[in-house]
């Protein structure tokens, strides 16, 4: 369980991270968005009970936001930084804080609780 | 559902995800070196009065140290004595479309101050401790981001006396 919700909490975090980026993300939003998901319902596929579940989600959701702030203050670090690590934590965690529970946090539970029906069935 | 089939699934979104968001991150520092490398100035200005006229020239160069070609959409400027406004630049009709990687892009600006703006000049040098003209004014640039383009203006300020 905590391997597949850290393997998935880094996806989210990383794709969020991503689409606080917009101008310059390879990829539209819309597909980070759709590997959020995808993560979730692999992640719901591997467990069978729903307690098990929610309670990857909310490891997921927590270790997103910690992935997508460190993402996002990492290259603030160095010393051809534009905005400074103090201006860059504050974005980054109210970002992560905001992404965690609009965005992840709904899309890792539909997919996880869609993914537990394939693992059922299977 | 395989568990291998979703293990596999998981860690190529982790791949992928982590080769984006690089990407995405190498394209925001490409911007920002090359917003730093541009540099824009105000060379060669001088003031010219006359008897029913003001002449104000400068010239704008904007110099490009980075490797990408950057187009220039726009520029305009406006002319202040104090708090009196002399209207805006007059500009050629020819500028230049982008700075080459590099290059240097150069404008020369020549206005002439006549009529209702000159009373105004006259009225901000009776009235008001004026130094000179002052320039305000902008370039309208396009900073390449990876993906797109992101138009930015360029700055500029300075005292003609």
């Amino acid at each position: 369980m905590v391997g597949a919700a850290s393997l998935v909490g880094l996806v989210a975090g990383l794709a969020m991270a991503t689409q606080a980026l917009p101008l310059f993300s390879p990829v539209p939003g819309v597909v980070l968005l759709g590997s959020v998901f995808l993560a979730g319902l692999g992640m719901g596929s591997l467990m069978r009970d729903l307690a098990q579940v929610l309670l990857a989600v909310i490891v997921t959701v927590l270790l997103s936001m910690v992935v997508m702030t460190l993402a996002l203050v990492y290259p603030e670090m160095g010393p051809e930084a534009a905005l400074g690590v103090e201006a860059a934590l504050s974005g980054a965690l109210r970002k992560a804080v905001i992404s965690g529970f609009f965005f992840v946090l709904p899309l890792t539970l539909v997919g996880a609780l869609v993914g537990r029906l394939f693992s059922r069935h299977g | 559902m395989d568990r291998r089939i979703v293990w596999a699934l998981l860690g190529g979104l982790a791949l992928l995800t982590t080769l984006w968001h690089a990407q995405a991150q190498m394209n925001y520092q490409k911007l920002i070196q090359t917003s730093r490398a541009l540099e824009l100035r105000v060379e060669e200005d001088a003031l010219e009065e006359k008897e029913q006229s003001l002449g104000v020239r400068f010239r704008l160069i904007l110099t490009n140290a980075s490797d990408q070609k950057i187009p220039v959409e726009a520029v305009s400027c406006l002319l202040w004595a104090g708090e009196e406004f002399l209207g805006p630049c007059q500009l050629p009709t020819e500028i230049a479309p982008s700075v080459a990687a590099g290059g240097e892009w150069q404008l020369t600006v020549s206005t002439e101050v006549r009529g209702y703006y000159w009373e105004n000049y006259q009225r901000a040098r009776r009235e008001q401790e004026i130094e000179g003209v002052v320039v305000r004014g902008s370039v309208q640039i396009q900073l390449p981001t990876g993906r797109d383009l992101l138009e930015t203006p360029r700055r500029f300020h300075k005292l003609i006396r």
